[in-house]
């Protein structure tokens, strides 16, 4: 058990003592909120400061924004470790930014990647995880929908600000983000891609 | 002590509920590890 989740069930079971009737599956879902918050929490914090100390927080902001928009809706890998997260994430936010503030894209090339981020989202959105599946038939066509919706709002915004650094930085946020949803990403890191799916036919048969 | 515990530990258990059905729905936390979420969250049709 990782530390989070430590920390979830003592709080869990100071719940459990103190509010009385709470069922079992509540209790369980109480647990898996707070774990969720601590593990995430204090990492992004840590992101945070570092990105104000190092006087990149407008751009870090932007890429922050536009890498969670699109993942809200079309999830994606995770880390499997709690001490692989924090220096993954910041190896990705630091590549986003170098790349974004070094390499001015023209409007061919942002064309060209938000028609791949497209694509892979009308294909792969939303990736689930073993962690976090997403079994309903109905709440993928949504997040497989509002995925594309967001691709193409991020292209709008990209051009908007084209020829800026914070141009590209969307479209490599965007790109990087994409990636993360591919099955060979998964199968490169060894993870299972489309976990819900899985539970779906296995509901069927 | 135990006037304000129990009013706390229902703010902490309210919020807690609102993370985990978000959660369950989207993925609200962008970068980072997932904790393994209860079956009782899982969606179905």
């Amino acid at each position: 058990m990782e530390f989070p989740e430590k920390i979830s069930a003592k709080i869990t079971t100071a719940i459990a003592s103190n509010v009385e009737d709470l069922p079992e599956q509540k209790l369980a879902e109480i647990d898996y909120g707070i774990a969720v918050f601590i593990a995430n929490s204090y990492k992004m914090l840590i992101i945070f400061i570092l990105a104000i100390l190092l006087n990149v927080f407008e751009y870090f902001l932007i890429a922050f924004v536009s890498f969670g928009m699109l993942r809200t809706f079309a999830s994606g890998l995770h880390a499997k470790r709690e001490w692989t997260c924090l220096p993954a994430s910041i190896l990705l936010f630091s590549g986003i930014l170098y790349f974004g503030m070094t390499i001015k894209l023209n409007i061919y090339i942002s064309s060209t990647i938000f028609t791949l981020c497209f694509m892979a989202a009308l294909r792969y959105a939303p990736a689930d995880t073993e962690e976090r599946p997403i079994a309903s038939g109905k709440l993928r066509r949504k997040l497989k929908i509002m995925s594309c919706i967001t691709v193409l709002i991020l292209y709008a915004a990209s051009l908007h600000s084209l020829g800026t650094p914070a141009s590209s930085i969307i479209v490599f946020a965007a790109l990087i983000e994409s990636a993360l949803i591919l099955p060979v990403t998964y199968k490169l890191t060894g993870n299972i891609f489309g976990a819900g799916l899985e539970i779906n036919k296995k509901k069927e048969v | 002590m135990k006037r304000f515990l129990k009013p706390l530990m229902l703010l902490i258990s309210t919020l807690a509920l609102f993370i985990a059905s978000t959660s369950s729905m989207a993925c609200i936390f962008w970068m980072f590890r997932e904790p393994k979420m209860p079956e009782s969250l899982i969606k179905m049709d």
